[in-house]
């Protein structure tokens, strides 16, 4: 295998990477050891917002997510929503009334980044007007003060980008992990050595550049190479827990028992508590949230909107932040800019690393890494990916057209819309092949059959487990016990498995399901986990059936 | 005042509740709502313990495999009453669900606790173990055999049933079967509880009988998708049956189940049938020293027994709760594991990453004696106070394929004991 | 860094300063442009009593056993666990809502998980009823 360009990782930045690169013309082969958003991407806040934390410490990065969030917003316009934010300032804070104006006076200034992202100036609300959008407030406030932010389902936000990619010329391969750098008799990069899952075999790729965005794995990979330059990470541990509805339309910022601030969010059909932030070394391969942790985050929320303790967690959402290095700081002062190291100065020329950064700028993130390979290949193309449109983005489709011109509901229209843009009907056209291509998989979401037949051919699906990223199979309340078994056919059935793989693939879609649900296994979410080892005993029970000799 | 009265009403407490009346006594049932019964696949698991690629264990008998879980969980209710006494009272609580269930025509095929189990085909697509399983299902055991598709049925595949069937008599229970998945046209594109509904309607069952006649000529059996009616099932069936002319066989049913609708309902009419009070929800317990006196209804109203059945189920049925600590909701009892006492502890610690292990929480339930009588800190909790079914810890049916076994022999053994 | 967090802080003091001095002269915006732009999106604002009740209607575990007091083409078992979910599809389940009210006395009685049907009625239509508002 030859290319100009190997990019390392299918998170934000490396998927938006080979996106550019490829609409310059650059040959570009992207490897990925997981599936897309695998990493800090897939767990993160799933906002592209301006990041107004970093006011206080950064003013550039507020700027640089404000001015990229506007592009996202273009680009993909069926994947983003609006985030609207109350800041309820109590009146524990210490500068008594001041603090209401001090808040005011913060996102006045934060108010200047947000045309950049199509945003309109803030609003101060008294106590009056914020019980009135969320009367389930408990506590002493001067007032509150409002902000917007955008969401994105960051998973299609990757799989858009790398689709993309894919159709101006490059290669995209996931569950390949990169295994080796080789370099020539000066030190130069001459391409990697990478390794399918599954498989024993090395492969040899030829590149000239080879370009890390391994995220949280980044320092791994640079230690690929013998030199002294290796990237300094501070793994941050995020966690976020996902309850079962969309309960408000408003997220809410508390303060944690330690000052820090936790936020209460709307996505899509859930609400989300997040995030902790802390040093993580241990194994990036096997995260979990820890019982302190969701014991933080609850009673974080809880102080504020102490009726929430009555709702069901479903499901965690846990990732490490890429943040760069930088020693005896408080973690959420760390910067979350990014950086994009030469490796050249330490001996391996053609190597690079795209480190640091936030979901709201991957995009210009990706444009000044590809800025600098095209400069060592001589390629004068300019960027043009805030420009076009990725796949879907170029239209909204009508809800109410599309529900009469082909047999679905509204709801079942939106949610359509909303993941695949104008590409909704190219989805739903799947659905004319077989008698059931209407028929609703998974009921949380709803997912159609003939939307998990689009994305298994066109979405560059590897593993049934995959589809949650592509279309929020078994993100609902079941984990995947109603949706699952027939996904499984389905993808059974379009790659032509046979039974002991097509048992694997769900396997591996109910396995990953539990992990996540498991550190909130409490109240029905416990009796759901009964509920669905009880249903799938039969299966489960087959492997150690045994065969018979 | 009622001799005894049985909390749940599922297979543990109907159980209970029909010993006890057999015995002549006075008996209540309290049921809140439907459990973990009516979610019955339609198969009776009464023992399989899983072996392993060196030491198969689909030849050994049921009486065997009770012996081997016995032997080697020591919390498990089969250990805790002993494996013989627990075969006794399987046997007698099998006799009681059968004449129970006549008259809905659900009656269970004869099982022998010397004889294997036996494989049923599952909606899932496996071929799974049970000692027996509600009238309508059967094993496979050979011939040619057809496993028919309604026409727009996402819920029971029949190409992939077929496919693995096949493919687990040949790798788990080294058969050799021949299944061939068919075409029906007749329209199933409902949810599989209103499929049943519709085919109530003898004028549906009728005309998917005939469909059925013209594509199965010369098999020796055919596989169904568990639809075939709910609340007039025994007709439905009766009317495929003979147009088709040979065995037709419903498969083990995923959810939503009918065949676990079916089951609740037959156990609720046997209940009224026997003679059993049916009281509703009861929300809270009147004790004194060492006996439970009564139990308060959700209106208000004291119901008092002599004795008490608990059988109110584990976690899906509500029976037991955990909220990061693990009690039983009735009386607040204590619970156990399979592992023993249960902390205050958090999920991650008791619930292991991979859905297949085995995990500690999910055998949570009361601990109790050979009597059923539940236990506390190595004491008698209630002089008059029994449990049954899967509200006692030590267990978890996936394990052991055991959740009808235990509900039987546990409903028998403490219907005995609050009599005694 | 250390020149980064001081020019935030710099653009933060100026910023206050301005505010303090100029307050008498300066526009205040108010509230409402930034409320009046909620209704384009359908972000409706919570309904009153929600937290009251909401907690409960997220019981449902997936059994379907509730279909079985339903007519044949209906699975109320899937619509609890997807007509409630959103508020901003509260108006899509207006009918949905209306049925299940009917059903609810039906489906208490056998509904393992005790999820209180009316509820979750009760939920899309006061979502829808504050949608409604919103729009107006």
């Amino acid at each position: 295998m030859k290319t100009d360009v190997l990019v390392i990782g299918g998170g934000s930045n490396g998927t938006g990477l080979a996106r550019d690169l490829a609409k310059r013309g650059v040959k570009v082969m992207l490897c990925e050891m997981g599936d897309f958003a695998r990493g800090a991407t897939g767990a993160s806040s799933a906002m592209i917002h301006g990041g107004p934390r970093y006011l206080l410490n950064d003013v550039e990065t507020t700027k640089h997510s404000c001015v990229d969030s506007g592009y996202i917003q273009k680009i993909a316009q069926h994947l983003v929503f609006r985030i609207p934010f109350l800041v309820p300032v109590p009146k524990s804070f210490p500068y008594g009334r001041a603090s209401l104006l001090l808040h005011d006076v913060y996102f006045d200034v934060y108010d200047r980044y947000s045309p950049y992202k199509n945003g309109i100036p803030h609003a101060k609300l008294s106590v009056e007007e914020m019980l009135r959008i969320e009367p389930g407030l408990v506590g002493d406030f001067w007032g509150g003060v409002t902000l917007d932010e955008w969401g994105i389902d960051p998973g299609r936000l990757c799989v858009l980008n790398a689709i993309d990619a894919v159709a101006h010329g490059a290669t995209v391969a996931t569950y390949t992990e990169v295994v080796g750098i080789t370099r020539g008799s000066n030190g130069e990069v001459t391409g990697a050595r990478v390794r399918r899952r599954g498989e024993a075999t090395v492969q040899e790729i030829e590149a000239k550049v080879v370009v890390n965005c391994g995220g949280p794995w980044a320092e791994k990979l640079a230690g690929l190479t013998p030199d002294s330059a290796k990237v300094k990470l501070r793994p941050g541990k995020g966690v976020h827990l996902v309850y079962e509805k969309r309960l408000t339309n408003f997220a809410v910022i508390c303060n944690a028992v330690d000052g820090r601030e936790v936020f209460v969010m709307p996505y899509l059909n859930e609400s989300w508590i997040g995030t902790t932030d802390d040093d993580f070394y241990g194994d990036l391969n096997d995260l979990s949230a820890t019982h302190d942790e969701v014991a933080y985050l609850r009673e974080a929320v809880e102080h504020v909107l102490p009726d929430i303790k009555h709702q069901r967690l479903i499901s965690t959402r846990v990732g490490v932040r890429n943040t760069m290095h930088g020693w005896g700081v408080h973690e959420d002062v760390l910067s979350r800019g990014y950086r994009i190291i030469d490796h050249t100065a330490a001996g391996t020329p053609g190597f690079y690393s795209l480190v640091g950064g936030k979901l709201a700028s991957y995009r210009i993130q990706a444009e000044e890494a590809a800025d600098a390979v095209c400069v060592r290949l001589g390629v004068a193309a300019r960027c043009t990916t805030h420009e076009d449109y990725l796949p879907g983005g170029d239209a909204i489709p009508d809800e109410v057209e599309l529900t009469r011109a082909y047999p679905i509901d509204r709801l079942t229209a939106r949610r359509l819309v909303h993941r695949h843009g104008a590409l909704a009907s190219r989805v739903l056209d799947i659905g004319r092949e077989t008698a059931t291509g209407y028929a609703v998989v998974d009921p949380a979401e709803p997912v159609l059959e003939c939307e998990l037949r689009y994305c298994i051919r066109h979405e560059m699906v590897k593993r049934l487990s995959d589809l949650t990223m592509r279309c929020r199979l078994g993100v609902g309340a079941d984990q995947g016990m109603r949706g699952g078994l027939r996904a499984a056919q389905v993808f059974a059935e379009e790659r032509g498995l046979d039974t002991t793989s097509m048992r694997e693939e769900l396997m591996g879609l109910l396995r990953s399901r539990w992990r996540a649900a498991r550190p909130v296994m409490t109240g029905q979410q416990l009796a759901q986990a009964e509920l669905v080892m009880t249903q799938y005993t039969g299966l489960w029970q087959l492997p150690t059936l045994n065969p018979v000799a | 005042m009622f001799d005894v009265l049985v909390i749940g009403g599922g297979l543990a407490g109907v159980t209970a509740a029909l010993e006890a009346r057999a015995c002549g006594a006075r008996v209540a049932l309290a049921q809140r709502s439907w459990g973990a019964t009516a979610m019955s696949t339609g198969a009776l698991d009464i023992a399989f313990a899983p072996g392993s690629p060196s030491e198969p264990t689909v030849a050994r008998s049921i009486e065997g495999h009770i012996y081997a879980i016995a032997a080697s969980r020591a919390r498990h209710p089969y250990a805790v009453v002993g494996s013989g006494s627990a075969l006794l009272a399987i046997a007698d609580g099998m006799k009681l669900l059968s004449s129970a269930l006549e008259p809905s025509g659900l009656t269970p095929r004869p099982w022998e606790a010397i004889q294997p189990n036996q494989p049923y085909v599952s909606s899932l697509g496996a071929l799974v173990p049970a000692a027996s399983a509600l009238a309508s299902h059967g094993p496979v055991t050979g011939g040619s055999v057809a496993c028919v598709q309604l026409a727009g049925d996402t819920h029971f595949d029949a190409k992939h049933v077929a496919k693995a069937a096949v493919h687990d008599g040949r790798t788990s229970w080294g058969r050799a079967l021949d299944i061939e998945p068919v075409m029906l046209r007749f329209d199933g594109s409902l949810p599989p509880i209103g499929l049943a509904q519709r085919l109530d309607d003898l004028g549906a069952a009728h005309e998917l009988a005939s469909e059925l006649k013209a594509v199965v000529a010369g098999v020796s059996a055919v596989i169904m998708p568990p639809v075939l009616g709910l609340a007039r099932h025994r007709e439905t069936l009766a009317t495929v049956q003979d147009a088709v002319g040979v065995p037709v066989i419903e498969a083990l049913a995923h959810l939503p189940s009918v065949p676990g609708v079916r089951l609740q309902r037959a156990l609720g009419q046997a209940l009224r049938a026997a003679g059993v009070v049916l009281v509703g929800e009861v929300v809270g317990a009147e004790t004194s020293g060492e006996r439970v006196v009564a139990v308060q209804g959700k209106g208000g109203e004291r119901l008092p027994a002599k004795a008490f059945v608990l059988a109110s189920g584990r976690f899906i049925s509500g029976g037991v709760v955990f909220d990061f600590g693990c009690r039983e909701a009735l009386f607040g009892l204590p619970t156990v594991t399979e592992l023993g006492a249960l902390e205050k502890d958090a999920p991650q610690n008791i619930v292991r990453a991979d859905p297949r292990e085995s995990h500690p929480l999910m055998t949570a339930g009361v601990q109790v004696n050979a009597s059923m009588q539940p236990i506390v800190e190595g004491r008698i909790a209630f002089a008059n106070l029994f449990a049954a079914g899967m509200v006692v810890g030590g267990f978890a049916s996936r394990f052991a394929l055991c959740a009808d076994g235990v509900a039987l022999a546990t409903g028998v053994i403490a219907a005995r004991g609050a009599l005694a | 860094m250390m020149m980064r967090w001081f020019k935030a802080r710099m653009v933060l003091g100026t910023a206050l300063l301005r505010r303090v001095l100029l307050a008498p002269v300066l526009p205040d915006h108010g509230p409402k442009p930034w409320l009046g732009k909620l209704a384009n999106e359908d972000l409706a604002a919570v309904p009153k009593e929600l937290w009251s009740y909401v907690g409960g209607t997220s019981r449902c575990i997936g059994c379907g056993l509730c279909d079985s007091v339903a007519l044949p083409h209906e699975a109320p078992s899937q619509w609890i666990t997807r007509e409630a979910r959103e508020p901003s599809t509260a108006n899509l389940g207006l009918e949905r809502a209306e049925r299940l009210e009917e059903l609810a006395r039906e489906i208490a009685a056998i509904c393992p998980a005790r999820v209180p049907v009316e509820d979750v009625a009760r939920l899309i239509r006061a979502n829808a009823e504050t949608l409604a508002q919103l729009k107006r």
